[in-house]
């Protein structure tokens, strides 16, 4: 079967068959040496890839894979070749129309909103600054767009998880 | 091992500190007394400790701030002496006092050595007036923001504001000429007033390139005052420090020992006791300026540790009960090389956003020359109120560039999940070339970290890979896989030999 894995805007392409009962495997069109242990059942798994030894924990949830591995966290979707095509055509119709709510990560105060309404900004550009374990955060720009609405001002205390800005 | 000068210690902090404070009474054969807040009743402070009390609530302000709770707590229980670790109220000259009047030991600088370093316009002037080289700066008494400007029009752009009271990188601002003074004067007084209750600031020259070294000291009550050598702080993020390691790649043996006798001079004329840092600043032409002194153990003190072999705390606890310094000058050895990485359950990729949440795996490296300072356990919840820094990574070896590769090889251990660390960002600063020559100043990190050019296709691949191959074979969830590694059945010798066991019997 032919999967593509999408890690934030990273896509690969990995296709699994099999051969006398072990798995082969072609990483974006290469053929792979591909050796899997599981460590602990559902947990933590030692893959060898191409003779490189990688130690990685993977769990399954509603939102996708969580993959921990290198230090860091990897949120990867899977979908099988045919479900991905639909699952993107389905994105491309939606992003046109597309808002998105810049959030606060954790409870915090508002400190600066460096934005106004109808503001045209890029990507990663400073939206506002909020302030929790006594340390000032700037919140970017998740995409590049237009600010439709600013929801808190200075001063403001905000929930985890609550809009403050919204960009179209 | 001298005998301990106390009984009974209490330890007004928490996490890490915490935790570094306990260690050494135990050792000492001191019992300790830790106090928590609430949220910190299943920490490992609480678990470590030999007597434990609540003082309140979750935040700081209604629990490990209050100087009342502490003190009455101390009393209570007959704790002799108290350990304020660093933060909360390591630098209040109120704590201090109370202490004192409490009877208690305070296990620092006197009330009135905290006033005087506390204020830093204040310290600078009476740095400056016995010699110390102090950044150019306007009269710090300069109120209006026309005798402020013009000063700095005197002194040359670019000038850097700074609070009278500050700390921390808090309220200060960089101007580059004088249109954009007044709007900066404004946010670095209201910045400056939220953050000290005090809106005083002053104006300095702005040193480009700076490189932040500091100075240990030790002063007993008896006058004596030595340094423990400099460490390295110039790997910072808005003036918080990252990554520190000592020796300085800096500095020359002459300019070591210009600056360790100006640090030595900086405590004798504050009258300083207990342990204490001298901050200063080193511009390109190994010129230094007197920055500040802080009168608390530092959170980097263990990289002087590992390159002295001495147990700072130790010594402040001896210091507290009056005993002379075990050590002069002259005994002091420096050895090998020793770096630190601060890993705070911030989010490297997404501009160090804090990471609340609770750590589901961990594992700490381990190994030569390895040590680990922390507060954390598998699940933790790394809670909102305190600060971000979960655990400290500190090796030693015996030159810089072992030392580098050796943090490099303990970072590729460490396993924390669960929130978002600094880890990767400290691989990245392990492997940059120019922080491997040791060539970097304050600037480094905003001048140089991309956190979206870091190419992380290796492991996205594998961890593609890996789902890939447990979704083709519906496992990784519950049931073990046969398919996947299908050699399992065969590999594993319990079953091997549950196998033949079964095998004979039916025999």
């Amino acid at each position: 079967m032919k999967y593509i894995a999408e890690i934030g805007e990273h896509v690969y392409t990995i296709e699994v068959t099999h051969e006398d009962g072990k798995p082969k495997v072609s990483l974006d069109g290469k053929p792979s040496q591909v050796d899997l242990c599981e460590v602990s059942p559902g947990a933590l798994y030692s893959l060898i890839l191409n003779g490189n030894s990688y130690e990685l924990w993977a769990r399954h949830t509603d939102e996708g894979w969580e993959v921990f591995g290198g230090g860091r966290s990897f949120r990867l979707q899977l979908a099988d070749e045919r479900a991905h095509s639909i699952a993107s055509l389905r994105r491309a119709s939606q992003t046109k129309t597309e808002v998105v709510a810049v959030a606060s990560p954790m409870p915090a105060q508002v400190v600066e909103v460096k934005v106004s309404p109808g503001q045209e900004v890029v990507k990663g550009e400073a939206l506002i600054i909020v302030e929790a374990m006594k340390m000032e955060n700037e919140l970017t720009a998740p995409r590049a767009g237009k600010v439709r609405e600013v929801l808190v001002e200075p001063e403001q205390g905000v929930e985890k998880e609550q809009a403050l800005i919204i960009i179209e | 091992m001298a005998r301990p000068p106390f009984k009974k210690i209490l330890i007004a902090n928490r996490g890490e500190i915490a935790m570094r404070v306990l260690r050494t009474c135990r050792e000492m054969g001191i019992i300790s007394v830790a106090v928590y807040s609430e949220v910190d009743r299943p920490t490992l402070h609480v678990r470590y400790a030999d007597e434990v009390h609540c003082i309140g609530p979750p935040p700081s302000t209604e629990s490990y701030l209050r100087i009342d709770k502490v003190v009455e707590v101390a009393l209570e229980h007959k704790a002799e002496a108290i350990h304020p670790g660093y933060g909360f109220l390591a630098e209040n000259p109120e704590f201090a006092r109370a202490c004192r009047d409490a009877g208690i030991a305070f296990i620092g600088p006197t009330p009135e050595a905290l006033e005087a370093m506390g204020d830093k316009v204040g310290a600078r002037k009476s740095m400056s007036s016995v010699g110390l080289p102090i950044i150019p700066g306007a009269d710090p008494t300069l109120k209006t923001d026309k005798a402020i400007i013009s000063a700095a029009k005197k002194m040359g752009f670019p000038v850097m504001i700074k609070a009278a009271a500050g700390g921390g990188g808090k309220g200060m601002r960089i101007a580059n000429d004088a249109e954009a003074m007044p709007s900066l004067l404004k946010a670095a007084r209201s910045e400056a007033s939220t953050a000290f209750g005090d809106e005083r600031i002053f104006v300095e020259k702005y040193i480009p390139a700076p490189r932040h070294v500091e100075f240990q000291i030790l002063a007993d009550e008896m006058g004596n005052v030595i340094h423990l050598g400099e460490r390295e702080c110039s790997i910072q993020r808005r003036h918080q420090k990252l990554i520190e390691e000592s020796p300085s790649p800096a500095l020359t043996p002459g300019l070591r020992t210009q600056m360790a006798e100006a640090a030595v001079l900086a405590a004798k004329t504050a009258n300083y006791t207990n342990a204490g840092t001298v901050e200063f600043l080193l511009d390109g032409e190994g010129s230094f300026y007197f920055l500040e002194m802080n009168t608390r153990l530092q959170v980097e003190h263990p990289v002087t540790e590992l390159v002295t072999g001495m147990d700072l705390v130790k010594e402040q606890i001896l210091i507290a009960g009056g005993r002379k310094l075990a050590y002069k000058q002259s005994d002091i050895l420096h050895r090998g090389h020793a770096i630190e990485c601060r890993i705070c359950a911030e989010d490297p990729d997404n501009n160090f956003l804090p990471s609340a949440g609770a750590i589901s795996r961990l594992r700490h490296p381990l190994g030569p020359g390895v040590r680990m300072d922390s507060g954390i356990y598998q699940g933790y919840e790394v809670p909102l109120y305190y600060d971000p820094l979960i655990a400290k990574l500190v090796v030693w070896a015996e030159d810089r560039p072992t030392a580098v590769l050796r943090m490099s090889r303990a970072l590729s251990e460490y396993i924390i999940e669960g929130v978002a660390t600094t880890i990767p960002f400290h691989r990245w600063v392990m492997n940059h070339p120019q922080f491997k020559k040791g060539q970097y100043d304050t600037h480094f990190i905003a001048d140089h970290y991309k956190p979206e050019e870091i190419d992380l296709t290796e492991w996205e691949s594998a961890a593609a890979v890996l789902c890939a191959l447990l979704t083709e074979t519906d496992t990784g969830l519950s049931r073990p896989t046969e398919q996947v590694d299908g050699q399992k059945e065969s590999y594993s010798p319990w079953k091997f030999a549950a196998r033949r066991e079964m095998g004979r019997r039916r025999v």
